[in-house]
């Protein structure tokens, strides 16, 4: 899901949901959405579009109406994208096929994939943009980072190579298959389904839920505001500043929740809230001055960042 | 004598002929030019009191004649010398050439003739069976005319035919039961019919506008009231068309004729038959002033003061006149019939829609009909189109039906299709301004429905 | 006398007899063959004179004319700028003198001008150079440029002066320059070839129109887009919707912001052209944008007389007319807007639906017709709005109307060569719609720029063998022409049956025919390529796709059969063999036939593809059309060896563009 001015947009399996003036609208197929089911949302800062990666193609959605690519129409790489990133007048994307960028200006595409990036296979999964870099998540390909200046791909992977477990959690990535990427502040964070990475231009540190305050290994979605990252994961959204962690969990019963502070158990790090997450596992974030809004399986959450470490929270 | 004077002196006698053969050519095309030719009739022989000008088609000893603008009647040349009865001449594009129906003996069939102008010469274009009449010059050389037809039930018809100069090539262009008569050329190339429904029922006259081909007639203009009788139009050099309309002047703007009727503007009280434009706003009239006994020659211009009759007589009606002068050769339309086949197609966009934005949904099939039968009917598409192929040359109407078999709309008036013509409608009874929706019919997506009987 | 040298003499004369009897009785048969028997004088020049860009003949019998295109007035009404498009100049005009001032070199094939806020400034959207002519109007001499998207056209400048938006045409988006810094901020995407801009008198929105219409589906209605910026934040706000209308040229506001009219065309290409009787092959008329946000097209033709390439439209300061320049027709139309207020205002928008195709509209809005010289393109009104200036493109003339009395008070003649050659009579001709049908259409009509509109039509009125538009731009040397290849010269083209089938009136004379190809062959051209480096270099996608387009072996390494190849039918320097072919793009609604292979250069221009124009993309011919490989053997490749490809093919120039690059600083840095 993204923010864009006083909108929401939220990409649902059934379709494409805005939420606008307290009120929504959902944008299907009968729309021009290329598919129902949307799995990742950016929109352009220059232009204010929205590009909305589906199931079956990637559609440009600017004031109203949508516009479609896809890999029979366009040089598209795959119809399925997991992710699409705005980087300035480019647009790129994270397909079963690649990695691809258009040049908005021009129209060119291209495409990254194993024949001409370091990747294992081109399942791509995420993609950010940071540092004069684009930072790919591969699958099974750790991360891949485009140099934007020197045009050149160099690969962060995961040093052991070990499958099941994270024999040194600081000597890279934590997994080479790679579920998340996100950049800002000069760090790029990495998600796993197997744990967190950190890097900060010279080191990798991991995190995982048995030692830190991290919800869960499994992380669904990851995104960078400022210092803090935010863990969308299977149990829960985490928030991380590379010191404090803060876990915002929905307790099952009613809207109340907790907040747990630096994953610690002492009753005085788990706070009681009243309001919380629609479900815990979480699939998106993102923030707007104040407000965060967190897309779950089970509904959107809309939070109000009250202090440094308090998140007010409601159901949508 | 050196050898080059010999050659100068040849090239002096060779400019001298040809100058004198196109001083000879020039003089003979100015000649008539500027004259006024009409139709004269014994006023003892018409019925000057009736408007409607078919009663006086084929009167006995009608003459064509020749003037100069504005001398007596006493001036008048006779162009129709030696025929028992002449009348509807009409000067080729060019103005040398005058095409004229005309009985030569009494009891003659009337047949369609030309008239060279320069020396007078006349030839008999047509071999008619029956009465041809109301002949006009098409670009290329080619004459249509009306030609009386009787049909297999005894009804009497006139249709447009068309030949060449020599009377060869005969084509019939209209074919409907209608009284047909050709009233004038548009400078787009096609003809202009008057056109009388004659059966099953009589309708008004309308005006028909025709490909020389015979392809696609559609309404050209019809008076709102129950008019019987639109003589001759004219189109003028400022694209309007000037006719006489039940004894008044009437015009009309070329592009949009259906809804631009108005009167053209005159100080003259009596009832018209013809009228020919002379130049912007000037005409030459045939017109029975109120208290005159016959029909006599009138100018109308700008001005009140130019509106002066010039030609009257007791003893005679002055009717059909034209001015001698070259005249704008209108557009030659390529045709689009192969003489090879017998069939033609009709698209209807959408039979459900008559009135504009008006959709009767409840018509569900089409009906073909020809004079006394029905020649076919086949299911309407979902959006109401249909597609289907038609013999050729021969009266047709539409009408739609509900799934009850009950008549939703029509029938039509009647049209026909020549071989391999392609037409086209919008709706049933729609706006005839409205151009079609930008889409494709259903019905074009298969191939068309055969309803040739 | 020598006997021998008189035998001689009667020998070389009787020689010389047979051999120009043998050689007439060939040129006969030449002429005839490659004409189709159109009846006609033989002439040997517009075939094999006219055409010719270069050379002493080519010199003698052209002629370098002005071609002004568009105009705009200062603000104090005493001088007119006005674009001479062939000539790559903007001219200073004083109309009170009928005096061209200063003559100011510019990019090339300009387009449009706007003055500054200050009338310090003029701007020059140079078409084929990507980028803006800033000119200080001091010193008249060029200050600075302006990088934008390729092929800048229509302009506007907002309220405050210091934004000027850009329609770039060949890149389908709007360029936003900040004046302060001479540079592009943004660039937004605009709608399929947008040409148009008008701002707002109160600055809060911005309208670009757009020629071509936005990809649709196969046989379905054409989509045209007018693009609304918002004025505060230059985001896109609105992307308004034109059905069943295109070659949307420019775009006006009325000076309180109340409506927005466009010119536009409203073709029938789905309809089966059984007929041309009523307007079922084209349209052509204006569309409407009201504050309240509807929309309405109203027809300015008659059922008996259509004004045909509706260009320009401009407002008159008190808002209550509006006047059409009618390039085809040469005419204008002065429409009374407050009627049109009416109209649009008083019906819903069903009712707006059915009116966009009547023919009887114009009576009601339609104040008069003013008859110009050829082709009247651009229009300018001076600040008061009492005159009226009509650039007349094909007389290098300009008229000049009174708005009160709606008639021609001179024309001013910028002073273009005063001979009217062969191809100039031949573009007045293409331009020109007075020889279709009740003036329906002109050549130009479905040519725009001598290109194509992007458009199938049923011509046969069947609903069969539709046929895809094709651009008649350097078209010298590719015969044969036609899809089918059945028209061996563009003089065949243009003969009989394109009287019967296209024009559906008297066909062209042979002398005009002459013109009209001698205009065609010579006159049309592509304009740059915009994916092509300088110098004829190529990207490294274009290197790869280009040995994609060369190869002979398979991914895996099999030998590819000689006519599965690329470089079988797409050779030579316009990338054709010139022959038949059947690429397995036939379908049920085509009656058998052979295609004519397609030249490639500047293919990229020419969507939609194939025949019919089922292919929407260049991609779609071998991702969706060639399931068996019978468009050339491609179904091995992976999407990034067919986006190589692709690449490649968009980079297809003709030779003589090679070294023709000098101002490609933006496809260098782009590419």
């Amino acid at each position: 899901m993204r923010t864009d001015e006083d909108r929401v947009w939220v990409g649902t399996n059934q379709g494409l949901a805005l939420l606008e003036n307290g009120k929504w609208k959902v944008y299907t197929e009968a729309d021009g959405l290329a598919h129902r089911s949307v799995l990742a949302l950016d929109v352009s800062p220059i232009t204010g579009d929205l590009w909305v990666a589906t199931m079956s193609g990637l559609n440009r959605f600017s004031a109203g109406k949508f516009t479609t690519y896809t890999q029979f129409n366009s040089g598209l790489a795959n119809d399925v994208i997991y992710s699409v990133i705005c980087d300035g007048k480019d647009v790129w994307v994270a397909t079963g096929g690649g990695a691809g960028m258009l040049d908005t200006y021009t129209g060119k595409w291209a495409i990254y994939t194993e024949q001409n990036a370091p990747m294992h296979e081109p399942w791509t999964y995420s993609i950010c943009a940071g540092g004069g870099n684009i930072y790919i998540a591969a699958w099974g390909g750790g991360v891949i980072e485009w140099n934007k200046a020197k045009k050149e791909f160099r690969d962060y992977i995961d040093p052991d190579g070990e499958m099941e477990i994270d024999l040194f959690p600081d000597d890279g990535v934590v997994h080479d298959i790679t579920t998340a990427v996100t950049y800002d502040d000069d760090i790029l964070w990495v998600a796993t389904y197997f744990g967190l990475s950190r890097y900060d231009g010279k080191r990798w540190k991991g995190y995982f839920d048995h030692d830190s305050g991290l919800a869960s290994n499994f992380i669904n979605y990851i995104k960078a505001n400022g210092e803090v990252a935010w863990m969308c994961t299977d149990n829960g959204l985490s928030s991380f500043n590379g010191e404090t962690w803060i876990t915002y969990k929905n307790l099952g019963t009613d809207q109340s929740g907790q907040v747990i502070v630096n994953g610690k158990s002492p009753k005085e790090n788990i706070l009681k809230a009243s309001s919380s997450l629609s479900h815990n596992f979480t699939i998106g974030v993102d923030f707007k001055d104040n407000d965060i809004w967190v897309a779950t399986s089970h509904g959107l959450s809309h939070g109000v960042v009250v202090g440094q470490t308090e998140v007010k929270t409601s159901k949508l | 004598m050196s050898r080059s004077n010999n050659i100068f002196g040849i090239f002096v006698a060779s400019m001298i002929l040809s100058l004198s053969v196109l001083w000879s050519g020039c003089a003979s095309q100015q000649k008539e030019d500027g004259k006024v030719i009409f139709t004269r009739i014994p006023a003892i022989s018409a019925n000057a009191n009736s408007p409607d000008p078919q009663s006086l088609k084929y009167l006995p000893g009608m003459q064509i004649v020749i003037a100069d603008m504005g001398t007596s009647p006493e001036n008048l040349r006779l162009l129709s010398h030696g025929f028992f009865s002449a009348r509807a001449p009409e000067v080729d594009f060019d103005g040398l050439t005058v095409v004229f129906s005309a009985q030569q003996n009494e009891g003659d069939i009337w047949q369609i003739w030309t008239l060279h102008l320069a020396d007078n010469t006349v030839t008999q274009v047509t071999q008619c069976k029956y009465n041809c009449t109301d002949p006009a010059w098409l670009p290329g050389g080619r004459i249509a005319y009306s030609k009386q037809q009787l049909n297999e039930k005894g009804l009497v018809f006139h249709a447009i035919f068309s030949c060449l100069q020599d009377g060869t090539d005969e084509v019939q262009i209209t074919f409907q039961p209608h009284e047909d008569f050709h009233t004038g050329m548009l400078n787009d190339g096609r003809l202009l019919v008057s056109s009388k429904q004659l059966y099953p029922e009589e309708g008004k006259v309308k005006y028909l506008a025709v490909h020389p081909d015979g392809t696609k007639a559609e309404l050209f203009y019809e008076a709102s009231d129950s008019l019987q009788y639109m003589g001759k139009a004219w189109e003028t050099d400022d694209h309007r068309l000037v006719f006489v309309e039940s004894g008044a002047l009437a015009t009309v703007r070329f592009n949009r004729p259906l809804h631009s009727r108005a009167t053209v503007e005159h100080h003259i009280r009596g009832t018209f038959w013809s009228i020919f434009p002379t130049g912007k706003n000037n005409f030459i009239a045939s017109v029975k002033q109120t208290n005159a006994q016959t029909y006599g020659l009138t100018r109308i211009g700008d001005t009140p003061d130019t509106d002066e009759p010039y030609y009257n007589d007791e003893e005679y009606h002055f009717i059909e006149p034209i001015v001698v002068m070259s005249r704008p050769v209108p557009k030659k339309l390529p045709s689009i019939v192969m003489t090879d086949r017998s069939t033609g197609y009709f698209i209807c966009m959408d039979a459900k829609r008559s009135e504009p934005g008006a959709i009767d949904t409840s018509a569900t099939s089409v009906q073909l009909l020809g004079l006394d039968e029905v020649l076919g009917e086949t299911t309407l598409e979902e959006d109401g189109s249909f597609y289907i192929e038609v013999g050729a040359d021969r009266p047709i109407r539409f009408q739609t039906l509900n799934e009850k078999g009950e008549v939703v709309n029509g029938p039509s008036s009647w049209m026909w299709l020549r071989p391999n013509e392609r037409r086209g409608c919008v709706g049933c009874h729609e706006d005839r301004e409205m151009a079609p929706p930008n889409v494709v019919p259903k019905a074009i997506e298969k191939a068309p429905f055969a309803m040739i009987k | 006398m020598n006997k021998k040298l008189i035998y001689g003499l009667f020998f070389l004369a009787f020689a010389l007899a047979v051999g120009f009897s043998a050689f007439r009785k060939w040129a006969v048969n030449h002429a005839t063959y490659m004409t189709g028997g159109v009846p006609h004088p033989i002439n040997c020049a517009p075939c094999h004179i006219y055409p010719e860009r270069d050379g002493i003949l080519a010199n003698i019998l052209n002629e370098d004319y002005l071609s002004p295109l568009n105009a705009v007035c200062s603000s104090d009404g005493s001088a007119l700028y006005v674009i001479a498009q062939d000539a790559d100049m903007l001219l200073i005009v004083d109309p009170a003198q009928d005096k061209v001032e200063t003559q100011i070199a510019v990019g090339r094939r300009p387009h449009s001008v706007v003055v500054s806020k200050d009338g310090k400034s003029a701007y020059v959207s140079n078409q084929w150079d990507n980028n803006l002519y800033v000119i200080d109007l001091a010193s008249n001499t060029v200050s600075d440029t302006i990088l934008t998207g390729a092929g800048p056209a229509g302009m506007g400048l907002s309220v405050n002066g210091q934004l000027l938006y850009i329609a770039n045409t060949y890149t389908n988006n709007i360029s936003v320059v900040d004046l302060a810094s001479n540079t592009e901020i943004k660039r937004l995407y605009g709608g399929n070839y947008p040409t148009g801009v008008a701002v707002s008198p109160l600055d809060n929105q911005v309208f670009v129109s757009s020629q071509r219409t936005l990809p649709v589906p196969f046989r379905t209605e054409p989509i045209t887009e007018v693009t609304v910026l918002n004025g505060k934040n230059q985001r896109v706000e609105e992307r308004l919707n034109f059905r069943s209308a295109h070659i949307m040229e420019n775009i006006a506001v009325s000076p309180d912001g109340d409506m927005a009219i466009t010119t536009l065309i409203r073709p029938k290409n789905l309809v089966p052209s059984a007929q041309i009787e009523r307007g079922w092959m084209i349209n052509h008329g204006i569309g409407i944008v009201t504050k309240e946000g509807k929309k309405a097209q109203l027809l300015l033709d008659e059922p008996n007389a259509f004004y045909a390439d509706p260009y320009d439209v401009v407002i008159h300061p008190n808002g209550k007319y509006a006047y059409v320049s009618h390039a085809g027709a040469d005419m204008i139309s002065a429409i009374d807007l407050d009627v049109v207020r009416n109209i649009v205002s008083q019906s819903s928008q069903h009712e707006l639906e059915n009116l966009a195709n009547y023919l009887g509209m114009s009576d009601q809005i339609v104040l008069k017709r003013i008859k110009t010289g050829a082709n009247p393109r651009g229009l300018a009104l001076s600040p008061d709005g009492k005159t009226l200036y009509a650039v007349e493109q094909m007389t290098d003339h300009i008229t000049m109307i009174d708005t009160e009395k709606l008639e021609v008070v001179k024309t001013i003649d910028l002073g273009g060569p005063s001979r009217t050659t062969v191809t100039r009579k031949g573009g007045q001709l293409f331009r020109n719609a007075g020889h279709t049908f009740h003036q329906q259409y002109s050549c130009y009509t479905c040519h725009p720029d001598g290109h194509e509109d992007g458009l199938t039509y049923d011509l046969t009125g069947s609903g069969r063998d539709l046929a895809n538009v094709q651009t008649l731009r350097d078209l010298n040397g590719t015969a044969p022409f036609k899809w089918n290849g059945k028209n061996v010269s563009v003089y065949m083209q243009c003969g009989m049956r394109f009287s019967k089938f296209v024009t559906r009136t008297e066909s062209f004379s042979p002398g005009d025919l002459n013109s009209l190809v001698a205009y065609i062959m010579r006159e049309l051209t592509h304009p740059p390529n915009i994916h092509a480096l300088p110098g004829g270099e190529l990207t490294e996608a274009q290197k790869r796709g280009k040995a994609i387009f060369e190869r002979t072996i398979t991914v895996d390494g099999r030998e590819i059969p000689e006519k599965d190849q690329c470089i079988t039918c797409h050779n030579g320097p316009s990338y054709s063999n010139f022959q038949m072919a059947d690429v397995g793009s036939l379908k049920d609604t085509d009656n058998p036939t052979l295609f004519d292979s397609p030249n490639l250069n500047n293919v990229y221009e020419s969507a939609p593809y194939l025949h019919d124009g089922s292919a929407a993309t260049l991609e779609e011919i071998w991702t969706v059309f060639n399931p068996n490989d019978t468009h050339g053997y491609a179904n091995d490749m992976t999407k990034d060896q067919l986006n190589d490809l692709v690449e490649y093919l968009k980079s297809l120039k003709g030779a003589e563009y090679t070294s023709d690059q000098l101002n490609y600083e933006v496809n260098k840095s782009q590419l």
